[in-house]
C-alpha cells in the first residue's frame, strides 16, 4: 500500500510518499504536522517576509540572542559548511546580510524526520523541489528511483529526465546514501554568486549530490554549482557522490564521481 | 580549517595533472585545460607500448629528473603545474612520476601555507567520469529538479554587478 500527500510549504511543493500498512488518517495527520512544522520554519527564516526573524535581524530590528535557538543552530551549520567547502557555500551575501536560505529547506526536512519514523511505515520518501530523502522500503523492488531533471528545461512536473539514481538501495537493512540534493543556475533570474571571486558562476548548470545527510548534500550541491569540477572532487574527498551537468552546444554533459550510482543511462 | 581554500586550489591543479597521466584514455573529459600536454602524451604512449624503445621523451620537460632507466613502462619525470592564485597567495604543484606512478608532490610556490598545503600529498586524488546525457522515458518515483540556490543572494549579486557597471 502506498499513500501520497502533497502540500505547499515555504512557497514550494512538498511531496510525501509512505509505503506499508498505514492508516490513511495517520498519514493525513502526519502531513498536517509536517505542514505546520515547515510553516514555522518559514516564519523564522524567510528572507521574503519582513516580519521573519532573519529579516528583522538583517534590518537591525532584532538580535540573534532574541531569536529562537534554531536560528543560531542553522547559522552555525552554515559556518561549518563554509569551512568544509572552502568558502564555496557561504550564507553571507556581498552586501553584508545573512542569507541561510541555501540550506534552510533541507535542514527543515531533516528536522521532521522523527515524525516520519513514528508512523510505523515500511518506508517513506520526503521531497521538496530538488531535495529528496528516503528511508526503508520503496514502492517497488527497484528501490527509490529518482529522476534527474533535464537542466535545459524549466522545473515542473513534466520536466524531461536525463538520468536516474536509486536511493536507499538494500531496503530496510541498508544504512546511508539516503539523501539527494540538486541545485542549479536559475534560468531567468540571473546567476549564482561565486563568493571567492565576486563573479557569476557559469560552468555548472545543475549539480546533484548523494550522501547520508540531506543538509550536507544541499550545501555541497551549491558548492559544486559555484566551484565546478574542482568542487566535485572536493566533495568526493568528503565521501559524497556528485553529478555535475554542463550544457555544451545544447547537449547535456555529465561529470560524475565514480561512485555515482546510475541506472538506465 | 581556514586553510581549506588554499589546499583545495592546490589539490585541484595537482588533480588535473595527475588525472591526465593516470586516466589517459579519458583525458579530454577528465582533465582541465591546464594539464601539461607533454605529461599527458607521454603517459598514453608509455602505457600502451611495451617495447623497450629508448624513450627520452618520457622525462619531464620542466626540470625533470632522469627517467631513462625504466623508459617504456610509463612516464618518469617531474612536471610543474600552472601557478594558481587565491587570497592566500600563489600556489604551484610539482608532480614527480616513476613508471607512470605519482611518487611525490611538492610545492615550488606555496603562498604562506606550505606545511598545510603539503597535506594534499596524503589525500587520494579523485577523478571524474564524463558522459553525454539525453532525455529519455524512465519509470521513477520522483524527479529531482534544481533548487535555485539563495534567490536573495542572486539578487544582491545582480545588484553588485550593476554597481560595478557590468
Amino acid at each position: 500500500m502506498t499513500e501520497r500527500r502533497t502540500f505547499v510549504a515555504m512557497a514550494m511543493d512538498v511531496d510525501l510518499e509512505v509505503v506499508g500498512d498505514v492508516e490513511a488518517d495517520a498519514v493525513d495527520a502526519l502531513a498536517a504536522h509536517l505542514e505546520s512544522d515547515l510553516a514555522w520554519v518559514d516564519s523564522v527564516f524567510s528572507t521574503y517576509r519582513e516580519d521573519s526573524w532573519i529579516s528583522r535581524i538583517n534590518n537591525g530590528k532584532a538580535s540573534l540572542g532574541e531569536a529562537p535557538p534554531a536560528l543560531a543552530e542553522v547559522l552555525d551549520l552554515c559556518e561549518s559548511f563554509r569551512d568544509e567547502t572552502g568558502g564555496l557555500f557561504d550564507a553571507r551575501t556581498p552586501d553584508g546580510r545573512i542569507d541561510p536560505t541555501g540550506i534552510v529547506k533541507t535542514w527543515a526536512l531533516e528536522r521532521v524526520r522523527w515524525r516520519l519514523a513514528l508512523l510505523g511505515a515500511d518506508g517513506w520518501r520526503l521531497a521538496c523541489s530538488g531535495d529528496v530523502t528516503v528511508a526503508g522500503r520503496a514502492p517497488t523492488e527497484a528501490g527509490w528511483r529518482i529522476g534527474l531533471a533535464d537542466p535545459r528545461h524549466a522545473p515542473g512536473p513534466d520536466v524531461p529526465v536525463v538520468g536516474v539514481v536509486t536511493l536507499g538501495a538494500g531496503g530496510l537493512a541498508a544504512t546511508g546514501r539516503h539523501a539527494l540534493a540538486t541545485s542549479g543556475l536559475a534560468h531567468r533570474s540571473g546567476h549564482i554568486w561565486d563568493p571567492r571571486t565576486g563573479q557569476a558562476a557559469a560552468q555548472v548548470a545543475q549539480a546533484s549530490v548523494i550522501g547520508d545527510d540531506l543538509v550536507r548534500c544541499d550545501a555541497w550541491a551549491t558548492a559544486v554549482v559555484v566551484g565546478g569540477k574542482a568542487a566535485a572532487k572536493a566533495a568526493q574527498r568528503e565521501g559524497l557522490d556528485v553529478q555535475a551537468l554542463t550544457i555544451v552546444d545544447g547537449t547535456v554533459r555529465a561529470s560524475r564521481t565514480p561512485g555515482w550510482r546510475s541506472t538506465g543511462s | 580549517m581556514r586553510t581549506q581554500a588554499g589546499v583545495m586550489v592546490v589539490g585541484a591543479s595537482a588533480v588535473m595533472l595527475t588525472a591526465g597521466v593516470i586516466a589517459a584514455p579519458d583525458v579530454t573529459g577528465a582533465v582541465g585545460a591546464d594539464a601539461d600536454p607533454t605529461a599527458t602524451g607521454d603517459a598514453t604512449g608509455g602505457a600502451t607500448d611495451g617495447s623497450q624503445t629508448p624513450d627520452s621523451s618520457a622525462t619531464g620537460t620542466d626540470g625533470g629528473t632522469d627517467g631513462g632507466a625504466d623508459a617504456g613502462a610509463g612516464v618518469t619525470g617531474t612536471f610543474d603545474g600552472p601557478v594558481v592564485s587565491n587570497l592566500r597567495g600563489d600556489y604551484q604543484a610539482s608532480l614527480t612520476f616513476e613508471d607512470g606512478v605519482l611518487v611525490d608532490v611538492t610545492f615550488p610556490v606555496a603562498g604562506t601555507d606550505a606545511p598545510e598545503s603539503r597535506f594534499v600529498n596524503e589525500q587520494s586524488l579523485p577523478v571524474l567520469e564524463e558522459e553525454m546525457l539525453a532525455a529519455q522515458d524512465w519509470d521513477v518515483e520522483y524527479i529531482s529538479g534544481a533548487s535555485y540556490t539563495s534567490p536573495a543572494m542572486v539578487e544582491s549579486a545582480q545588484g553588485a554587478f550593476e554597481d560595478a557597471g557590468l
